[in-house]
């Protein structure tokens, strides 16, 4: 009998969120007292919200302009793969233009400033996408790797635009292939990245709440409030 | 008549399973990352506090910095490693 209630106790635990489906976590780190930031206090066996939203914070001392670079390429990297798994299923046939919603948003692809912007099937419009940031990323001037060069005075503008027009590729897979997702079963996994990637725009405020709205409803069930 | 396959520049298919191993690594991998740096830092006032009698408060701070410099050193060659691996399948 407690058998039972311990498994069934155990059963509505691990039906707390668990983000990539990891069970583990760092087991490395002691309560600290003061020294200790918000990361400590959760010792739970899953990934929990409180520890993403607190490992996007700024660290204390560090350039704001190094973390963002550094989470670009996280990011692009998350989504290219992301991306790359549903890309059989998001053909011209299903997705003739890239959009999140099919009456809601639709995303016009611009070739070059100044040219007519105009609609795209979705896969080319992802790939025009992941090109333009891959240019960019392998850009000294832009994202500069060798240690102590300086980032450009452009840059900050360019990573608002980078990190705004990656969430398009989010809003296109929740909106148009949340059941491919589903039938890959990598559900947790496109919401731990969707997670990470927003707790970090919600941290810096990188988009607003307008181009926001596609995914509004996902955002209010998987950020909320969870204090660090 | 099968659709002419789809020429991309820069994306590419990936194997549902590759991109869930990769999001399992990296949550755990920016759990970790995040912690240790917290450790670090910690680790640091803490062998500080040790030296009480042969460190002046400047000296503290100068080591601080040159922590907070390597930590900014170690996100850019980690942010190199993650581009040049951008291409390389699992
Ligand atoms: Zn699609």
């Amino acid at each position: 009998m407690n058998k039972i209630i311990e498994k069934a106790a155990s059963r509505v635990r691990s039906r707390k969120p668990s983000p990539g489906g990891s069970t583990s976590d760092s087991k490395t780190l002691k309560n600290q007292g003061s020294n200790a930031s918000c990361l400590n206090i959760s010792s739970t066996n899953t990934l929990g919200y409180g520890n993403l939203r607190c490992a996007v914070a700024l660290p204390e001392g560090e350039d704001l302009n190094e973390w963002i670079a550094y989470h670009i390429s996280d990011f692009y990297k998350q989504t290219t793969m992301l991306y790359g798994a549903i890309l059989p299923k998001c053909t011209t046939a299903n997705c003739p233009t890239m959009s999140a919603g099919k009456h809601c948003y639709g995303y016009l692809w611009q070739e070059v400033s100044g040219s007519t912007p105009k609609p795209l099937p979705a896969a080319e419009y992802v790939d025009n996408l992941m090109t333009w940031i891959n240019e960019l990323l392998e850009d000294e001037k832009m994202f500069p790797s060798a240690i102590n060069l300086p980032f450009p005075a452009q840059f900050r503008d360019n990573a608002y635009k980078i990190i705004k027009r990656l969430f398009r590729v989010y809003a296109h897979i929740y909106l148009h292939h949340l059941q491919d997702v589903r039938e890959m079963k990598m559900e947790p996994h496109l919401n731990s990245s969707f997670k990470h990637f927003i707790f970090f725009v919600q941290e810096f405020q990188l988009i607003s709440a307008e181009e926001l709205k596609p995914l509004q409803e996902v955002i209010d069930v998987l950020t909320k409030k969870v204090p660090c | 008549n099968k659709p002419r396959k789809r020429v991309f520049k820069t994306i590419r298919e990936v194997p549902p399973r590759a991109f869930k191993f990769y999001m399992e690594q990296r949550i755990d991998n920016l759990m970790k990352a995040a912690n240790e740096r917290i450790e670090r830092k910690r680790g640091l006032e803490a062998e500080m506090c040790g030296q009480i009698n042969s460190m002046t408060e400047r000296d503290r701070d100068v080591m601080r910095q040159m922590l907070r410099k390597k930590e900014t050193q170690h996100l850019r060659l980690t942010r190199r490693k993650m581009n040049i691996d951008q291409f390389i399948t699992v």
